[in-house]
């Protein structure tokens, strides 16, 4: 008798010290269904994407494939069973073409030679049997970011892979990657295959999937059929609570400029220009938002103002001082910055929450050379109140932290300054629906009482709703000013894919 | 009973050390020895009796170079020349020691100059990374080298005692050398025992009160949890870098003149490189977690292992050196130790 399910998850619980990151969580997926899982961050999809991939063990539950009880202790094992995953952060050799890494650990041959003839025709035969083209001889580090995620799916393929798992996969995509990325998928699953697709965005689940559940706080709090529910109720099943992402139009007419940027170039990676002569300003009271796909610069040119990174020529004024050659140390009191990547820039992980929260009042909250203790303490619960960051206590490890939360400690601490200018860096990355109204709120607030503020975004609602003024980059150059009231997703998706213009 | 064990357990430098302890047993018991009888000849010889006054003695450089390591690892600065900041402390040190008139002033200037001399040598390799971008690691090590050829030279071609037959430095007139603590004649534990160890302990207090409530313990500190997130944050890297780099050397400076205006009383050519306190200073800061408390604590037990390693040659005839293996045993299981624990939390990340 045929299995009812493809995959089943049953009761599936794991527990780290002081969370319970799984809390009986059940799971059924059919064959040949394209299976949405939505969740806030902590809400435990992460872990259990990992109990299913074999890389950790459940305390207590049990996995059933195809009606067969199996229990996998190394992902090895959940690969050959025909799981396949597809990460976030794609797991590529940057420098080996695209043959050599859909064949790695696979390859055709005795077991001493690998006969790259063959396996060169084998991913080329792969490669048209499911409609996803690609140049088995390119280096996967010529190819754009689309055409990788494509590798990773040809990776699983070839381990035979039935059931796709794909983790948070239209992160970095353009919208004509993303809605690429779906017909695959939907190619995949005519074909007999069946994928898991975590997810935080609930636009995404309704036009691709055909099954949703939704996690909670470890546990599953919806399955059901996308064609039965809309992105409202998916929403407030996530977060058990409505939420308003609207934003209120600027209070104040822009004013005087905070930040000047003149013809700025910076090299990047491999000494090629990242940033290539751009231009523009901010004023106060305005959000000026530099659309574009996450690699086109944008982060160089933060790096480049906040002065981490060195400048190649150029100018940057900051409240009208030239700053383009003060060191960062010295001009750090000058702006706010959430930067791009809250755990490698944003914080320490290893130090406390109320260290993490303390940086760059240090000086404020002591007298002379010593610390203020007592202010320290009382700085740290206010943001914590504030900014609502879940966590035990400020002397907590901040990497104890779920990354909306993490977030909302980076997020907190920056806006605290209270600074003139404020750098923002794909402010909602990996963030809930939750703490992206809060963290939308807060960049408004600071707007409204006069703040400049600069955000990098690829978030196309999010450039939409927040923007006084769109600027788009594409391969280190601005290469569109838009209104945002005259504007749509198409126009904003054209000119990201540098064909606007 | 249970709890405590799981504590243990769940310690990482205390684990390590119980696998030291397990796996150095397996290796008398197949040398032929019974791992128990040499344990606690061990134990007796270290902590007990005469042992013990002999280890509080040795304590002073061990947690004095455990100190300067861990003042550079938490900052994040891979300083391993410490061995050749504590000879010219030493050396220099020593030169003061007999250039000034013998009594209070030469007994300090002697102690600034190391001092002074020790920290300098560290900050060329602190100035070396941050104007330069050569390594500390690299620069500190090779430089121990140097060090250690420049003291040799000095020492037998400019201040070398004829009168003795050993490579060293004259003997120090006693008013200039450390005057033993005012409690060591009633106290038997600390009899012979000089200023040097008072020096280490409040060395250890101002450490611990400068790492958890000054400014720049904070911010050297961050540096050594994530250098990434220092700079974004506005802390003056390569200003700090300098100045901890100095603050290492400096400790280990200080670590060299005391022993040899203490105990020694004069420069010995190659005596403070063949007593490898530098390398157990090292290993001491990393089994303490860098945290000074520890440091000290770490540091008496190593000593203790030193001194109980000669009570086992003489006792029950197994080679001292096998306390340098339990040591080195006990950094390899905590290397792995936390190796394991770093792999368990990258599981954890999403």
């Amino acid at each position: 008798m045929e299995a009812r399910f493809e995959l089943e998850l049953r009761g599936i619980t794991k527990t780290y010290p002081g969370v319970v990151a799984n809390d009986g969580v059940d799971l059924n997926v059919r064959k040949g269904e394209i299976h949405a899982i939505v969740g806030e961050n902590g809400a435990g999809k992460t872990t259990l994407m990992s109990v299913l991939y074999g890389l950790i063990q459940p305390d207590s539950g049990s996995i059933v494939l195809r009606g067969e009880e199996v229990g996998f202790r190394s992902s090895q094992q959940a690969i050959d069973a025909g799981l396949g995953m597809v990460h976030q952060h794609f797991k590529l050799f940057p420098t080996l073409t695209v043959t050599e890494n859909i064949v790695f650990g696979a390859e055709p041959g005795s077991g001493l030679t690998i006969d790259r003839g063959l396996a060169a025709e084998q991913v080329e035969a792969l490669a048209e049997e499911h409609g996803l083209p690609v140049d088995p001889m390119a280096a996967v580090e010529d190819l754009p970011v689309g055409i990788r995620q494509r590798v990773e799916i040809l990776k699983a393929l070839y381990r035979r892979a039935k059931v796709l798992i794909l983790d948070e996969p239209t992160a970095v995509l353009t919208p004509n990657e993303r809605d690429n990325l779906f017909e695959v998928l939907e190619r995949l699953r005519s074909s007999g295959h069946t994928a898991l697709l975590i997810t935080h965005k609930l636009g995404e689940v309704m036009a691709a999937s055909q099954h949703v559940t939704v996690l909670r706080r470890g546990k599953t709090v919806a399955d059901m059929r996308t064609a039965d529910t809309s992105t409202a109720e998916l929403s407030h099943h996530m977060t058990g609570r409505e939420v308003d992402l609207s934003v209120p139009p600027p209070a104040l007419t822009p004013g005087e400029p905070v930040l000047k940027v003149d013809d700025l170039r910076v090299t990047g990676l491999h000494g090629l220009p990242a940033v290539d002569g751009v231009s523009f300003d901010v004023r106060s009271g305005e959000i000026v938002t530099i659309a574009g796909v996450a690699g086109n610069g944008q982060a160089e040119l933060l790096e480049a103002i906040s002065g981490l990174r060195e400048v190649e020529s150029g100018r940057i004024e900051i409240s009208g001082d030239d700053v383009t050659d003060v060191p960062i140390d010295e001009r750090r009191s000058t702006y706010a910055y959430i930067p791009e990547d809250r755990r490698r820039t944003g914080t320490a992980g290893a130090a406390t929450v109320s260290e993490n929260l303390l940086m760059g009042f240090h000086r404020d909250l002591s007298s002379g050379a010593w610390l203020d203790r007592p202010a320290i303490r009382e700085h740290a619960d206010r943001l914590i109140d504030e900014y609502d960051i879940r966590v035990g206590g400020a002397s907590e490890r901040v990497d104890s932290l779920s990354g909306g939360n993490l977030q909302k400690v980076v997020v907190g601490r920056e806006l605290t300054h209270e600074s003139e200018m404020i750098l923002a860096d794909q402010p909602i990355r990996g963030v809930d629906i939750g703490a992206t109204a809060f963290i939308h709120e807060r960049l408004t607030a600071a707007r409204d009482r006069g703040a400049g503020v600069l955000l990098v975004s690829s978030e196309l609602w999010e450039v939409l709703s927040l923007s006084t003024r769109i600027l788009v980059m594409f391969e280190g150059k601005i290469v569109g000013e838009l209104d945002p009231s005259e504007t749509d997703e198409a126009e904003i998706g054209l000119y990201m894919a540098g064909v606007g213009s | 009973m249970k709890q405590a064990a799981a504590r243990v357990y769940e310690n990482p430098a205390l684990r390590a050390v119980l696998v030291a302890i397990v796996i150095g047993g397996l290796l008398l018991y197949a040398s032929g020895y019974n791992p128990l009888d040499v344990y606690r000849s061990l134990a007796e010889g270290g902590f007990t009796g005469s042992g013990l006054r002999n280890t509080i003695k040795r304590s002073v450089p061990t947690i004095g170079m455990g100190l300067s390591v861990a003042i550079a690892l938490r900052s994040g600065l891979l300083n391993l020349g410490m061995e050749g900041q504590m000879l010219l402390g030493a050396l220099c040190g020593s030169a003061a020691a007999l250039a000034f008139p013998a009594g209070p002033l030469g007994m300090t200037s002697a102690i600034v100059v190391g001092v002074i001399a020790g920290g300098a040598w560290a900050l060329i390799s602190g100035i070396g990374q941050t104007r330069f971008g050569l390594p500390i690691l690299m620069t500190s090590l090779l430089m121990n080298f140097i060090a250690r050829g420049i003291a040799s030279y000095v020492v037998r071609f400019h201040l070398n005692d004829e009168g003795i037959e050993a490579v060293a430095t004259p003997q120090f007139d006693p008013a200039t050398r450390l005057p033993s603590l005012p409690w060591s004649d009633n106290i038997s534990l600390l009899d012979g025992t000089d200023w040097s160890l008072l020096v280490v302990i409040t060395l250890v207090a101002v450490f611990a009160i400068w790492e958890s409530r000054s400014v720049t313990g904070y911010e050297t500190r961050i540096l050594g949890l994530n250098t990434s997130f220092g700079r974004y944050g506005g802390v003056p890297v390569a200003r700090r870098t300098e100045q901890v780099m100095f603050a290492s050397g400096a400790i280990a400076g200080l670590v060299g003149i005391l022993l040899v205006l203490g105990e020694q009383g004069r420069y010995f050519d190659g005596e403070l490189v063949r007593s490898n306190f530098a390398w157990i200073g090292l290993m001491v800061a990393l089994l303490a977690a860098y945290r000074p408390v520890y440091v000290a604590i770490v540091g008496f037990g190593f000593a203790g292992l030193q001194i109980g390693g000669l009570a086992i040659q003489r006792q029950v005839g197994v080679e001292s050196q096998f306390s340098l293996v339990i040591q080195a045993l006990i950094i390899v299981a905590l290397a792995a130790v936390a190796v394991r624990a770093r792999k368990q939390s990258t599981a954890r990340e999403e």
